[in-house]
C-alpha cells in the first residue's frame, strides 16, 4: 500500500472533520484549547481543586490534561480502528488496499490533534510559571509506543469486528469504563491498597503515568513500565497481524 | 556503558525499520513481523537508555527558577519532643530572589517528615521565613525550630526531607531541585 495514501487518507480525516462550519479546520486547534482552559481555570480557580500536597493552584488542572490529552488520543485511535474496514469498505472493494496499514491514517490524525494539544498545554505551561518539563524529551517516544498499542489493540478488534458488529459499540463502552479504572482524574494514591495492585495489569495507566511523571512531577517517567507496555504494544501488534493474515481473505468476502 | 548499549542497539534497530520496508521483498511475509521486532528493540533500548542520557544531560542544563543548595553541618540530628533547632545553610541556585514578604508567591523554608524507611508520614509542616530576600547566587543559614510533639509524631526515628516551598506555585523538588533528606531521631 502506497504510504501516500495514508497522508492523503490523514490529511482529508483530519481537514474535514469539520467541513462545512465557518471555522473549518481551526475547530482542531479550538476544541483543544477550550478543554484546557475549563481544566485549568475553571475546575482550579473557580472551583479551587488542587492536588494533595501540592501548593500550585494550577496543579490539578496540570495533572488532570496530563493525563486526559493522551487517553483522547488513545481512545478515539482505539474506538475509530475498531470500524474502520466497515467504514471504509468502498476503498477496500475498489482498490488494492492493505487491511494491516489502513488503520494508520487514525493513528497519524489523532496523533496531529495529540501535538496540537500538548502544543497548546506548553504554552499554558510556560504561562503559568511551571516552564517546560525537563523530559520532554522523551514525549514523542511515549506517544509512539502509545499510539502503536491503539493501532495493535485496534487492527486486532477491526479484523474480528468485520464478523461480529457489535464489537464496534462494545469498544466505546469499554474504553468508557476503561477510562475510570485509569488514574487520570485521580491520583492512584487514593486508592485502596486491594486495588492498587491491579494498576500493575492496566497498560493504559503505563502510559497515562508516563505523562503524569513528565509533566506533573516533573520526573523522568517509570522505564519498567515504559519497556513494558512497549512489549506489549508490539505483542499485541505480532497478533494482529497473524490474526488478519489468518482471515484476510474472509474479512474481504465480508465486507 | 549502559547508555552506550542501548544507543547502539536502538540504532542498529531503527536502521532495520526502512531497509526491512524498502528492501525486504524477499522475506515475503515475514517482513512485517521482523519490522515489528525491530520497532519493539528501538523504543525499548530507548527507554532503557532514557535514564542514563537525562542524567548525563542535566549537567548540561541551566538551573531553573526554583532551585536550591541546601546544606547541614550535621549528617543526622537529636530533636527533643518538646523542640529543637536544626542548622540549614542554603543557597540560591536558580534564577528567582526568594522574598518571604511578596505579596504574592512568598518563598518559604519548611520540611516533610517520613518514615525511617521513606514514606511520607506529615507533608505540610510550618514555614520559616528568610529574614531578607535572597537573590541569585547568595547563600544564608537558617535555624528551623522544629517541635516533634506539635506534628504530632511519637519518639523514633524519622527522616526529615527540608525543601524550599513558593506558596501558591510550587514545591522546589516538584522543579527538579534536590531536597536535604536528614536522619532525625526524636527522643522521648
Amino acid at each position: 500500500m502506497r504510504i501516500g495514501l495514508i497522508f492523503e487518507l490523514a490529511r482529508r480525516d483530519f481537514t474535514e472533520r469539520y467541513s462545512g462550519s465557518l471555522l473549518g479546520a481551526a475547530w482542531n486547534l479550538v476544541m483543544p484549547a477550550v478543554m484546557i482552559f475549563i481544566y485549568t481555570v475553571i475546575f482550579s480557580r473557580v472551583m479551587g481543586a488542587r492536588m494533595p500536597g501540592i501548593s500550585s493552584a494550577y496543579s490539578f488542572g496540570i495533572y488532570l490534561i496530563a493525563g486526559v490529552l493522551p487517553w483522547n488520543a488513545f481512545a478515539n485511535t482505539l474506538n475509530r480502528s475498531t470500524g474502520v474496514f466497515i467504514d471504509k469498505k468502498h476503498i477496500i472493494s475498489k482498490m488494492p488496499v492493505s487491511l494491516a496499514t489502513l488503520p494508520l491514517y487514525i493513528v497519524l490524525s489523532e496523533c496531529v490533534t495529540l501535538c496540537i494539544g500538548f502544543s497548546i498545554y506548553f504554552f499554558l505551561l510556560y504561562w503559568i510559571g511551571v516552564g517546560l518539563p525537563r523530559f520532554a524529551l522523551l514525549l514523542p517516544f511515549v506517544i509512539v509506543v502509545q499510539q502503536v498499542f491503539a493501532y495493535a489493540l485496534g487492527l486486532f478488534l477491526a479484523t474480528l469486528c468485520v464478523f461480529l458488529r457489535d464489537l464496534r459499540e462494545a469498544a466505546n463502552v469499554l474504553t468508557q469504563i476503561w477510562f475510570w479504572f485509569t488514574p487520570i482524574v485521580y491520583m492512584p494514591s487514593i486508592l485502596p491498597p486491594r486495588f492498587a495492585g491491579f494498576l500493575s495489569f492496566n497498560p493504559a495507566y503505563f502510559f497515562t503515568h508516563a505523562y503524569q511523571d513528565i509533566f506533573f512531577h516533573n520526573v523522568a517517567p517509570n522505564a519498567s513500565l515504559l519497556i513494558i507496555l512497549t512489549l506489549l504494544g508490539h505483542g499485541v501488534l505480532l497478533l494482529s497481524l497473524w490474526t488478519l493474515r489468518r482471515l484476510e481473505k474472509d474479512v474481504r468476502d465480508f465486507i | 556503558m549502559k547508555l552506550l548499549f542501548c544507543a547502539a542497539t536502538a540504532f542498529f534497530a531503527l536502521a532495520a525499520i526502512p531497509i526491512l520496508a524498502r528492501r525486504g521483498e524477499k522475506l515475503g511475509k515475514k517482513r512485517a513481523y521482523l519490522m515489528t521486532l525491530c520497532s519493539a528493540l528501538f523504543f525499548s533500548s530507548v527507554f532503557a537508555g532514557s535514564g542514563a542520557f537525562f542524567a548525563k544531560l542535566e549537567k548540561f542544563l541551566p538551573s531553573g527558577l526554583y532551585s536550591a543548595e541546601i546544606t547541614t553541618a550535621d549528617a543526622s540530628v537529636a530533636l527533643p519532643m518538646t523542640g529543637g533547632v536544626v542548622a540549614l545553610d542554603v543557597k540560591n541556585t536558580g534564577s528567582l530572589t526568594w522574598d518571604s514578604e511578596a505579596e504574592t508567591e512568598p518563598v518559604f523554608l519548611s520540611w516533610h517528615i517520613l518514615s525511617e524507611k521513606g514514606s511520607m508520614i506529615r507533608f505540610e509542616n510550618p514555614r520559616v521565613p528568610f529574614p531578607h530576600p535572597v537573590r541569585p547566587g547568595d547563600s544564608i543559614s537558617a535555624a528551623m525550630l522544629i517541635s516533634p510533639a506539635s506534628a504530632g509524631i511519637p519518639a523514633g526515628r524519622y527522616i526529615f526531607e527540608f525543601d524550599l516551598v513558593c506558596e501558591g506555585a510550587a514545591w522546589f523538588a516538584d522543579r527538579g531541585s534536590a531536597p536535604r533528606r536528614v536522619p532525625v531521631e526524636v527522643l522521648p
